[in-house]
């Protein structure tokens, strides 16, 4: 039974369409990432499931409920935000309970769900607390609770790690993932981050220009990119992108110079060429692999267990990551090669990914 | 250049000190001089007061009108504040919040009363008072001095209102809440710095102002302080110590405000006059 | 911002706006149509006749209304160059830390502000008085007695003794505007000006002038259309005597209205100052957009 059911969702605002039709299902439990560069619509498309922006056209069901007409709090949902909104007079306990205090809950059931929440979030000494007396991820977590207490069918996440700093946004996250491990809610988390999306979800919704690019998990994503934008958008450094066309020998010869090795038999090349894509961390020194990839260097960053190689390929950039530590200088050329099952290929016309 | 002595230093330190104290030693001289009597008084003008009495206090108390224009000017100033503290918040909630057709008139309508000449409008107000009959009445002045309080207060609650992330709103209607208990529980408590100043401020020119009262009260038992005393220098114009008793009288309260609240009422009064 | 999911009904909107629109409206809408229909009628023994345009046209010719208007202008002008223009010197002083105590001296030179117009004007019939006054004492004490003068009943002094008195009171005004102001100019770039050799003259002319371009035009309007609004001081200090010496507009219309009974020629005054004050407010923002501000921001 799927907890959260977008079908065909369209918002515009006048002539610009900002959401373009979007379908996602969402099963019970399942932590769902909604993710993109900035302005595909992401955020607006949590705010619209959250019932604070408007839809245009399409349906939004959270269980058996059709919620596109109904408000922020008939939803049955709750959102921590990017900033966490925390009320700056409400003391934190004040603050976790308000929802529970306007749906005249009474008192000592507010307070043990409150303190229950505390406890799971280690929370319990600051109760009597004010937000600006508390860390930036102590109010991340009092969001959080804030969200907990009620036990609501879905759980919005907007950005929220995006105001800590890197160090605490990794614990936060680890944080994150176990919560939802203990506590089983649904989650919808919105983060331009794609580390973020891979590390958290059970399923990632890319997002761009206001449609869905893919929906899988982060495995599936990172190893079959259903397009270009895809395989350039997940994966850190990005996947290295090359135009070639496939000639003979069963070989892709690349524009900017350079064989690679096909990974699948193509029954009708493309007329228009095709993108080869390859993942720096796929590139292998010398003929470890197939093909020929001269790369002159411009730029060798050392970080100890490996070494990443920004150069040319022709005139195309081309990022390597290597577990070898390398003597080369800036200026020499080093040759690459690649295993075929590790070469994505898509259709430069439409930048679909060609089936295998 | 910090802590460093020079001449010029000196002389302009010196010349701002002095300017400063001609701005308050007017006032200080007025209620050391109340202490006087009037044979101390002409003597002189500058001494301080040698044997110090309260009998230009007790004489005007004992005359009384100074109570009923005390409790008028309170009434006035604090129904007045009230009122405009709560109007103007619904109004600057609603600019500041919501997009709708007539957003920007309804705001310039109200940021026009910050610019207009308000005495011009002695005349056309109690022409229109008159019409409907609404001269010397307990509520005559309290229109006047709401409405004038109106454009600076929408205007710097606007602003501040503007200033708080709606997500707070946000998170407030997720939470449950309605409209009313966004603006009222959630965002109301977080604008209090500015609804003080607003207060403080529609507080003042309530308790100070005179053109409307003396235009539109001719019944002593509506009269505010500042007309009680117009009247009473007329009466006590050769008596210096009680007229300078009556002037302290009348502005004690402002006084009093003004030494606990003087960061907020400096800054309203800069931050009404910046864009106004 | 667009339209959030939660806006209420434009309906329920309007009926947040409506209690203080109808109490706003009423005094400041209201009257001023009313004012301008009473203007167009002529009062004779409490009865209005229909009149026309005549009394603009009898204002165009009115010696006395041109005369009580010189005197704001005489206010106005004095205000520029004593009050705005000693008020932002004083507020670059503050600013320059070379004056030990800016906190007291703001709140002493702003504490006439807050006073009512009523008691201000008392102080100053104290000190203008010609025997007991403050200020012919002081003269006399310091040997300056022959510089006495009938400050409050003069007619060739009287509007430049007002004047003084305004000056005095609203001067702090002024003052915590231009340092709100300097407060918003980013300080580095005065420090930049100070390792670039500039001199405390220099900095003032060149990096801080500019940057409180918006911060005169601020307080220029805001002394046109103060100086438009004198009345309670002058109403209070000399009745607008001797004679019409020290009389403003505001107290012209006052008077034509309440002394000669004569509501329609009042109105008509009113609804001139209104007009004048609106143009010449609208006139010094255009200009200084226009001029000062346009290549600066």
């Amino acid at each position: 039974m799927a907890q959260l059911q977008l079908s065909e969702v369209r918002k515009s605002f006048g002539a610009v369409d900002v959401i373009k039709g979007v379908d996602i299902d969402v099963r019970d439990g399942e932590f769902v990432v909604l993710v993109g560069p900035s302005g595909c619509g992401k955020s607006t498309l949590l705010r619209m499931i959250a019932g604070l922006e408007t839809v245009t056209s399409g349906s939004i069901r959270i269980g058996e409920r059709e919620v596109k007409n109904l408000r922020a709090k008939e939803r049955d949902i709750a959102m921590v935000f990017q900033s966490y909104a925390l009320y700056p007079h409400m003391t934190v306990a004040r603050n976790m309970g308000f929802a529970l205090k306007l749906q005249g809950i009474p008192k000592d059931e507010i307070a043990k769900r409150v303190n229950d929440a505390a406890a799971i979030l280690n929370l319990t000494d600051y109760l009597e607390r004010y937000p600006k007396q508390l860390s930036g991820g102590q109010r991340q977590r009092v969001a959080m609770g804030r969200a907990i207490v009620r036990n609501p069918r879905v759980f919005l996440f907007d950005e929220p790690l995006s105001n800590l700093d890197a160090k605490l946004r990794v614990q936060m996250r680890a944080e994150i993932k176990q919560l939802h491990q203990r506590l089983g809610n649904t989650i919808i988390y919105v983060t331009h981050d794609q580390i973020e999306a891979m590390t958290m979800a059970d399923k990632i919704v890319i997002l761009s220009g206001g449609a869905v690019e893919q929906v899988g998990s982060p495995l599936e994503l990172y190893d079959r990119p259903r397009n270009t934008f895809v395989a350039g958008f997940i994966g850190s450094p990005a996947m290295n992108l090359l135009e070639g066309r496939i000639g003979a020998g069963g070989m892709i010869e690349l524009a900017g110079g350079g064989t690679l090795p096909l990974p699948v038999d193509v029954a009708s090349p493309p007329k228009g060429g095709v993108i080869v894509g390859i993942r720096p961390e796929h590139m292998l020194l010398g003929g470890a692999g197939q093909g020929d990839l001269p790369l002159r260097i411009d730029v060798l960053e050392p970080t100890g267990s490996e070494t990443h190689v920004m150069g040319k390929a022709g005139s195309v950039e081309v990022v390597a990551v290597v577990r070898d530590r390398l003597s080369e200088r800036p200026g020499e050329t080093l040759h690459l090669s690649v295993d075929p099952k590790h070469v994505h290929l898509f259709d430069a016309a439409s930048g679909l990914r060609i089936a295998e | 250049m910090t802590g460093r002595i020079t001449l010029p230093a000196i002389l302009i330190n010196a010349a701002l000190i002095l300017f400063a104290l001609t701005t308050i030693f007017p006032m200080i001289w007025v209620i050391y001089n109340s202490l006087k009597s009037t044979a101390a008084f002409s003597e002189s003008i500058f001494a301080l007061p040698s044997d110090p009495t309260f009998r230009a206090y007790v004489q005007i108390f004992e005359v009384g009108t100074v109570w009923t224009a005390m409790w008028n000017s309170l009434f006035y100033a604090v129904a007045s504040t009230t009122l405009i503290v709560l109007l103007s918040y619904c109004i600057a909630y609603v600019l500041a919040r919501f997009e709708f057709p007539g957003r920007a008139a309804v705001f310039s309508f109200f940021i026009l009363g910050l610019l207009l000449p308000i005495p011009a409008l002695l005349v056309p107000v109690f022409m229109q008072y008159r019409t409907i009959g609404i001269l010397d009445t307990q509520f005559t002045l309290l229109i006047p001095y709401t409405a004038f309080g109106l454009s600076l207060a929408v205007f710097l609650m606007e602003g501040y209102i503007r200033k708080i992330p709606v997500e707070l709103d946000e998170a407030a209607h997720v939470d449950g809440a309605s409209l009313f208990t966004v603006m009222f529980v959630i965002v109301f408590p977080i604008c209090r710095p500015i609804v003080a100043t607003v207060a403080l401020l529609s507080f003042l020119h309530s308790w100070n102002e005179f053109a409307f009262a003396t235009t539109l009260i001719r019944d002593e038992s509506y009269k505010p302080i500042p007309l009680w005393l117009r009247t009473f220098g007329g009466q006590y114009a050769t008596d210096y110590p009680a007229l300078m008793a009556g002037m302290v009288l009348a502005s004690v309260p402002i006084i009093v405000l003004f030494i606990f609240f003087r960061e907020k009422i400096v800054e309203g009064f800069a931050g009404g006059a910046v864009k106004a | 911002m667009a339209p959030r999911a939660f806006q209420p009904s434009t309906i329920a909107i309007w009926l947040f706006l409506l209690p203080g629109i109808v109490v706003y409206g009423g005094v400041v809408l209201t009257p001023l149509i009313g004012g301008f229909y009473y203007s167009l009628f002529e009062t004779k023994n409490f009865q209005f006749h229909w009149a026309g345009l005549a009394n603009y046209v009898r204002l165009w010719g009115d010696g006395d209304f041109w005369f009580t208007l010189r005197n704001n202008f005489i206010i106005i002008l004095l205000s520029v160059i004593f009050q705005v223009t000693t008020a932002f010197i004083i507020a670059v002083l503050m600013n320059s830390r070379l004056v030990i105590a800016p906190k007291f001296l703001r709140t002493a030179i702003f504490f006439p502000v807050i006073l009512s117009p009523v008691v201000t004007s008392f102080v100053w019939i104290l000190v203008f008085d010609i025997n007991s006054g403050l200020l012919n004492n002081t003269l006399e004490a310091i040997g300056l007695g022959g510089l006495q003068q009938k400050w409050l009943d003069d007619p060739k002094i009287v509007i430049y003794s007002v004047t003084v008195a305004l000056v005095w009171q609203y001067i702090g005004l002024f003052l915590v505007i231009f340092l709100s102001g300097l407060s918003a100019i980013n300080q580095e770039t005065i420090e930049a000006a100070e390792v670039d050799g500039a001199s405390t003259f220099q900095k003032t002319i060149y990096v801080i002038f500019p940057q409180l371009a918006s911060t005169w035009s601020v307080a220029i309007v805001l002394a046109i259309s103060g100086g438009l609004k004198i009345f309670e001081h002058i109403f209070v200090m000399t009745g607008g005597g001797p004679g019409l010496s020290s009389t403003v507009v505001a107290q012209y219309a006052y008077s034509q209205s309440f002394l000669r009974a004569n509501f329609s020629y009042g109105n008509t005054i009113a609804i001139a100052i209104v007009v004048l004050s609106l143009t010449l407010v609208s006139l010094t923002i255009w200009a200084f957009n226009r001029f000062v501000v346009k290549d600066r921001i």
